[in-house]
């Protein structure tokens, strides 16, 4: 997970060192690297890569999804099960002084088997310029994450377009390089359709995550959002005969912990559970749910 | 009189805390180290006498730092120190240690080290290069070092390089290459996996998929939640 900054950190490092070293020759292509056979055989062939190399990625995956509360009204009325696969592209360009951007293409479907009027489709997709100087130093991030979701029969759902900014901090746990600590923040305004959709969103989350192999990994996870919707709805007043709106405030717990094991180069799985409990000022917002999730995503390449 | 042996007392106190601070500073010395595990023909010989002193290692035999340990071909040892380092030499090698100064030398072939974090640190020495360590993952030739975790300083001909987890510093003809290794480098070759893995993972880089929200391990972008029936 924390990989990136390392990325972007390490040539820094090592073209700040050389700088002023005349007898570094820059690295150039080659095929073979002229190391003896034995040598290979026991440490691998270091291939050089150039450090701001565009990387891409494609992944489909599926979640199998029991969720307490399909409707998310009040208290854990109705249970579902729930079939989203998802399909995304990903981009990543390191740039130089610690920059990167970041980019996904998504196209999501949530199917459900009980509720199935509710089933729902549409693209996502996410846009950030990255900036984290040191590894050591949070990276902060700016961008947008839109999405348009419109049910099976073509009504509209929920679309957004939202401006987007946050700070994520790591901490190394233990000195083992096993366990790391991740404190985020993130800020998000949404500028949506239907328009009472519209909102301000702060995310706070501290996640604690533990690998116990190289493949097999562990996450504890909480987060609270506090969502400010300005534009939630409009009543008719026939005293005053005019319309009044009134500002919806939603505050989200999300409480969850997942296993996450990487099969080989290609495949990973995931198993979660979360409880997520919502509580609003606007009658009818307000909810508990227990999400268990099963897993699996392919990544192409 | 008795302002005097308060006084004595008490120095030698301090001063024993002091060599003991100081110990844990440089850490523990690495005055021998077990073989933990061989693959065909392993050797143990001492240092001055050189090749003849030399005889077959098994696992549980013990090497000071007055003896080197040496690798026929298709043929490797794993060794284990007092402070949990460990140590992977390849084929043929020969390879041998310092107590004091806690450096590894590796003389011919190739080796794979590991040094806990807040062990002290080392040293590396090859005929190409010195290395200075601390917490650290690296895989090591006669004129090749790849750092996999942690950052290692390296001297070649005076002059020092900071090689940062993900590259590689290579000698050539006294000219020094740094380049960025492709991610696949960390967890190939046969030493990584002699042994089993190691106690810390490498600092893998280079998958997008990496990086992750934290939440749930997921890309960034997450698709917002289920959307609630007022939003029919």
């Amino acid at each position: 997970m924390f990989c990136i900054p390392a990325l972007l950190i390490s040539p820094l490092t090592a073209s700040a060192q050389s700088r002023d070293r005349t007898t570094v020759i820059e690295a150039s292509n080659r095929s073979d690297s002229g190391l003896p056979a034995g040598v290979i055989e026991d440490l691998g062939e270091p291939q050089e890569t150039n450090p701001y190399a565009p990387k891409f990625s494609l992944n489909a995956g599926t979640q199998l999804q029991f969720v307490s509360n399909a409707l998310q009204e009040g208290h854990n009325g109705s249970a579902d099960f729930l079939f989203v696969p998802t399909l995304n592209i990903s981009a990543v360009q390191p740039l130089p002084a610690g920059f990167s951007l970041d980019a996904i293409a998504q196209l999501d479907m949530v199917i459900y088997s009980r509720y199935s009027s509710l089933n729902f489709w549409g693209p996502s997709g996410s846009a950030h310029v990255n900036w984290q100087y040191k590894s050591w130093l949070p990276k902060v991030y700016f961008g947008t994450e839109p999405y348009d979701y419109q049910g099976f029969d073509g009504t509209n759902v929920t679309a957004a377009s939202t401006i987007t900014t946050g700070i994520v901090q790591n901490f190394e746990l233990g000195g083992d390089g096993r366990t790391q600590l991740t404190l985020a923040y993130k800020f998000s305004e949404y500028y949506a359709h239907p328009s009472y959709d519209n909102r301000s969103a702060n995310l706070a989350s501290v996640t604690i995550n533990h690998n116990f192999t190289s493949a097999l990994s562990a996450q504890a996870f909480y987060s609270y959002q506090y969502s400010y919707y300005n534009n939630a709805q409009q009543t008719f007043d026939f005293s005053t005969f005019s319309f009044n709106s009134y500002h919806r405030q939603d505050s989200r717990n999300i409480a969850g912990v997942s296993l996450v094991n990487r099969f080989n180069k290609n495949l990973t799985g995931n198993l979660s559970a979360a409880w997520v409990g919502n509580n609003s000022t606007a009658s009818g917002f307000s909810y508990q749910n227990i999400i268990v999730s099963l897993g699996v995503n392919w990544q192409f390449f | 009189m008795f302002q005097t042996k308060y006084l004595l007392t008490g120095s030698v106190v301090l001063s024993t805390a002091l060599f003991f601070h100081n110990i844990a500073l440089a850490g523990i010395p690495f005055d021998s180290a077990k073989v933990s595990l061989t693959e065909n023909k392993v050797y143990v010989g001492n240092l001055k006498a050189g090749g003849n002193s030399r005889h077959p290692a098994e696992i549980g035999t013990a090497v000071t730092a007055k003896e080197f340990v040496a690798t026929d071909a298709a043929s490797r040892a794993e060794l284990k120190f007092e402070d949990n380092s460990i140590v992977r030499v390849g084929q043929n090698s020969i390879f041998s240690f310092d107590a004091g100064s806690r450096t590894l030398s590796l003389k011919e072939g190739t080796m794979l080290f590991y040094i806990p974090h807040g062990s002290g640190g080392g040293n590396i020495k090859t005929p190409s290069f010195t290395a200075a360590i601390t917490g650290t993952v690296g895989k090591v030739s006669k004129n090749l070092l790849g750092v996999l975790k942690g950052e290692v300083k390296v001297t070649v001909d005076g002059k020092v390089y900071v090689v940062p987890a993900g590259w590689v510093l290579e000698v050539v003809d006294h000219q020094v290459r740094l380049f960025k290794y492709k991610p696949g480098f960390a967890t190939s070759g046969a030493l990584y996996y002699f042994g089993g893995l190691l106690p810390e993972t490498p600092d893998l880089g280079g998958n997008p998929y990496n990086n992750t929200d934290p939440l749930l391990n997921r890309p960034t972008h997450e698709p917002p939640p289920l959307p609630t029936r007022q939003d029919f």
